[in-house]
């Protein structure tokens, strides 16, 4: 009784505290997010089968120490340290069949007590890891789950992974956010999505991961989710893998199950997949070469031969596995249904299978454990893709070298905690970059003047008169949305190209369309009368040493903005695209360093970039 | 005829002989045929491996065939042994230092108080959080002519308020820590920032992105933590090192009671 006296006498307090309209201390009192703050939400450690049984052995420990900045050997005996500390990382191992390689190698009684466990177990010992990995990988390809009530091995492999994250986990300084992977992949389609959690080990160890076994309908994850959320009063999001190894199925224009798109499924899309992963080391996800001719930085470590499986893959799959034209789909459906399944704010990871974070190029320590630096033979050779020919005999092949030391997320949040960064990402103010931590914040507006760019309380300002990156406008009749954005440098990087304003939207016959806008741009170069500025910044990569120097490029780029084309009748959203010059990729300084010749399948230097989330317009 | 027939030498001799041969036999048997010795433990071990992989009871026939591939594998892995072929097997000799680094690390008590102590009394650096420093901050383009920077350099230094240039850089910094700074800033620019003076503008300093004046107010030089402050990271630590050393020491040993003399061939460039 006395406690519950007590209880409610707390809740008064606190309900006064929130009613307190003003906070004399004025950092306390700051309403809007200020912390900018780089991390990975896509990491896999040997607990991940497909990594540990293929030669990692660096766990969820290693992974959140390397990201803290300690100095590491890597799982192929490399000294390996990041060059500086991520803010956050989520460890996403595969829900199937969590941790089997780690309680392989310690001959887990759990594990022992399967008797399949106990036959990888055995092959694994007699000195027959690949045998050990075969079998995993058959039942995989059966999809029935080997350990089928044998839950202890998952049960202790998801406490060490809770255990881990409560241990690294530093509010303020460093988040390690809990999460997993849900491995859906029918056919060998990849509908992979990682499920990341606001709370704690004490909300995250009443259940299981849900994995593939028990179905690949995402309609399925997300009742998971529900229920979950519903069972523990935390809260948890899905973000899908980049799309391009889907074979024309994340943006599909139907659900999984043939049914048609309603509303009820694009209300539900929205509410548990806030995000998308529009780049990673498998590939650049922003659009592709077919899809958006007009850009001549669409070939961007573009994947295009399909998934893992043998399924044929056709152009007229794209549109279903790219971003920018999944967000076309989605205001063509917001037209048509009056709900968007597609309105996703966007992020960057590695899926390195490394427990090592490395989306550097002069730091990559791979995709796997195999391709790390020193594994000559493998790093650039290797076949990713089409490892099973494709059932119509297409050359399918995707090649190690090809894969991409990609990407970070970036959130501006209010503080670097669990509920801080996760807020952040439900409410879309993030944005992807391919690896190097470029500065960009931008707000959309009807009221912004020119002069708002350089206020130095730009984002009060912002706050004040607008969205940020996003958010939604709803559409005004008398005035085209205006923008005030600003871009700046990696301070350890390179100088920035341009800046650009992405238009996507639907017409009154249902078409949709892309438009780009050269916003701000390096030196003195010019827009056309179409808002283009199709001059290339210029190269100063020296290939055989594999440098670059800020001699072109420009540290702060800035721009005021307003759409010259508006109609408040259409659909419309406006994402940022933010290039800086080009630099070496990871293959010409891995030439460099091993006087090796370079890959031929490759680019010599790439353009790194940042995508934001978009801003969508309302009629 | 009997008595000399014991009598004689010759008989002696081949008697002895015939002793001596079969002994000899007897201990040469002894000697090499080892045992393999299946014994009843070893015997419900393999029923319960069946009933667990076949979900039945094993009949006699199935547990013999169990038995005998047992014993076959004994059989050959002694006779393997015998012939040294583990010796020239990497798997093998990979999975044997694999076990024994494991058993290196299987005794490992937890660190005591005083392992903790006297871990936290080496590595106390470690554990410093950084400083912290509150400033303002006014920033210059990198392209800013060096009159604009004087200018802004003297209008700062007679109190009076200047604008940054535009950029996603804070006019003030609250109780940033070392790592805030160097990202935002870049590495060096901490540097320089733990030279100055308190308590008035100094600049331009420069940075890879521009220039940059900063008022420090408050610097928080990085504290020496408590134990208590940090202890959960310090017993996590001490642990890893714990084994990191229990593993050198096994190898320390074994390296010690053994010679290693590496020949290098001497064609090798």
């Amino acid at each position: 009784m006395k406690s519950l006296w007590m209880t409610g006498l707390l809740c008064a307090v606190m309900a006064t505290e929130l009613q307190a309209a003003k906070i004399y201390s004025p950092q306390a009192a700051s309403e809007y997010p200020t912390k900018l703050l780089f991390g990975d939400l896509h990491l896999h450690t040997s607990y991940s089968s497909d990594a540990g049984m293929i030669g990692a052995r660096l766990g969820p420990d290693a992974a959140y120490r390397f990201a803290r900045g300690e100095k590491l050997v890597s799982n192929f005996g490399l000294p390996v340290q990041i060059a500086r500390p991520l803010d956050f990382l989520a460890v996403t191992d595969h829900a199937e069949n969590l941790g089997l390689a780690p309680m392989v190698v310690r001959s887990d009684p759990e594990l022992l007590k399967s008797p399949w466990g106990r036959r990888v177990h055995d092959a694994f010992h007699s000195g027959n890891p690949t045998g050990a990995y075969e079998l995993w990988m058959a039942a995989r390809q059966d999809n029935r789950d080997p350990l089928q009530g044998f839950d202890g091995v998952a049960r202790q492999a998801w406490q060490d992974i809770l255990t881990a994250a409560e241990k690294f986990n530093d509010p303020g300084q460093f988040t390690a956010l809990i999460g997993y992977e849900w491995t859906s992949a029918p056919d060998g389609d990849n509908l992979h999505r990682n499920v990341i959690f606001r709370g704690n080990k004490e909300h995250a160890s009443q259940i299981l991961p849900i994995s593939q076994y028990q179905g690949d309908d995402p309609e399925l994850l997300w009742q998971w989710m529900d229920s979950y959320q519903q069972a523990t009063g935390d809260r948890v999001l899905a973000i899908p893998h980049n799309g391009n190894l889907s074979v024309g199925r994340m943006f599909a224009e139907t659900r999984l199950n043939g049914e048609p798109i309603d509303r009820d499924y694009a209300e539900k899309r929205q509410r548990f997949e806030p995000l998308y992963e529009t780049t990673q080391a498998k590939g650049d996800g922003e659009t592709h070469p077919l899809l958006s001719p007009e850009d001549e930085f669409a070939d961007f470590e573009t994947w295009d031969k399909g998934g893992f499986g043998a399924s044929p893959h056709n152009t007229g799959m794209l549109a279903a596995e790219y971003t920018r034209s999944a967000l076309k789909r989605g205001l063509q459906f917001q037209q048509t249904i009056d709900s968007n399944p597609f309105k996703f704010g966007l992020i960057g990871s590695t899926d390195s299978h490394t427990a090592l974070s490395t989306p550097a190029e002069d730091n990559w320590f791979g995709k796997v454990a195999l391709f790390e630096p020193n594994q000559r033979e493998l790093r650039f050779t290797e076949p990713v893709i089409g490892r099973v020919p494709a059932s119509d005999g297409s050359d399918n092949r995707v090649y190690s070298a090809q894969t991409s030391a990609s990407g970070l997320t970036a959130v501006w949040a209010k503080e670097n905690t669990r509920t801080g960064i996760w807020d952040a990402l439900y409410s879309k103010e993030t944005y992807a970059t391919t690896g190097s931590r470029i500065g960009l914040r931008f707000f959309a507006g009807y009221d912004f003047n020119a002069d708002d760019v350089t206020r130095s309380d730009f984002a009060e300002r912002g706050y004040a008169a607008g969205v940020p990156m996003g958010g939604t406008l709803q559409a005004r009749a008398d005035r085209a949305p205006r923008f005030i954005i600003r871009a700046q440098a990696d301070p350890q990087g390179a100088f920035l190209d341009r800046v650009q304003v992405i238009k996507l939207w639907v017409d009154a016959q249902g078409e949709s369309h892309e438009r780009i806008f050269d916003v701000a741009v390096a030196g003195d170069r010019v827009a056309d009368t179409s808002g283009r500025v199709k001059a290339a910044v210029g190269n100063t990569v020296d290939i055989e040493h594999a440098t670059y120097s800020n001699s072109i490029g420009e540290a702060v780029l800035m721009a005021f903005w307003q759409d010259p084309q508006y109609d408040p009748a259409q659909h419309a959203l406006y994402y940022v695209r933010v290039l800086e010059i080009p630099t070496p990729r990871w293959s010409t300084r891995d030439a460099m360093f091993y006087n090796e010749p370079l890959p031929a399948n490759v680019p010599a230097s790439i353009q790194e970039r940042a995508y934001s989330s978009p801003v969508w317009i309302n009629p | 005829m009997i008595k000399r027939i014991v009598k004689e030498p010759l008989l002696h001799f081949l008697l002895l002989g015939a002793l001596i041969f079969v002994v000899y036999q007897w201990r040469q048997e002894e000697n090499t045929a080892s045992v393999i010795r299946v014994d009843s433990a070893t015997v419900t071990t393999l029923a319960n491996q069946y009933r667990k992989t076949w979900l039945m009871e094993p009949t006699r026939e199935a547990l013999q065939t169990a038995i005998d591939n047992h014993v076959a594998n004994q059989l050959y892995a002694d006779q393997a042994f015998a012939l040294g072929m583990h010796l020239d097997d990497p798997v093998v000799a990979r999975r044997m230092r694999m076990k024994m680094e494991l058993l290196s690390e299987l005794d490992i008590a937890p660190p005591s108080e005083d392992d903790i102590g006297a871990y936290f009394d080496q590595h106390r650096d470690k554990y410093k959080q950084g400083g912290r420093h509150s400033f303002q901050h006014r920033f210059l383009d990198r392209l800013a002519s060096p009159e604009r920077r004087r200018e802004m350099e003297a209008a700062l230094s007679h109190g009076n308020g200047v604008r940054s240039d535009a950029s996603l850089f804070a006019d003030q910094y609250d109780n940033a820590s070392d790592h805030q700074i160097s990202r935002a800033f870049g590495t060096g620019f901490l540097d320089q920032l733990y030279r100055l003076p308190l308590d008035q503008w100094v600049g331009p300093l420069e940075s890879p992105l521009g220039w940059h004046f900063v008022n420090i107010s408050q610097r928080l030089e990085p504290p020496l933590p408590m134990l208590d402050q940090v202890r959960e990271a310090v017993v996590r630590d001490a642990l890893q090192a714990k084994r990191e050393q229990a593993k050198r020491d096994q190898f320390q040993q074994l390296i010690n009671n053994n010679k290693v003399i590496i020949e290098w061939p001497k064609d090798l460039k």
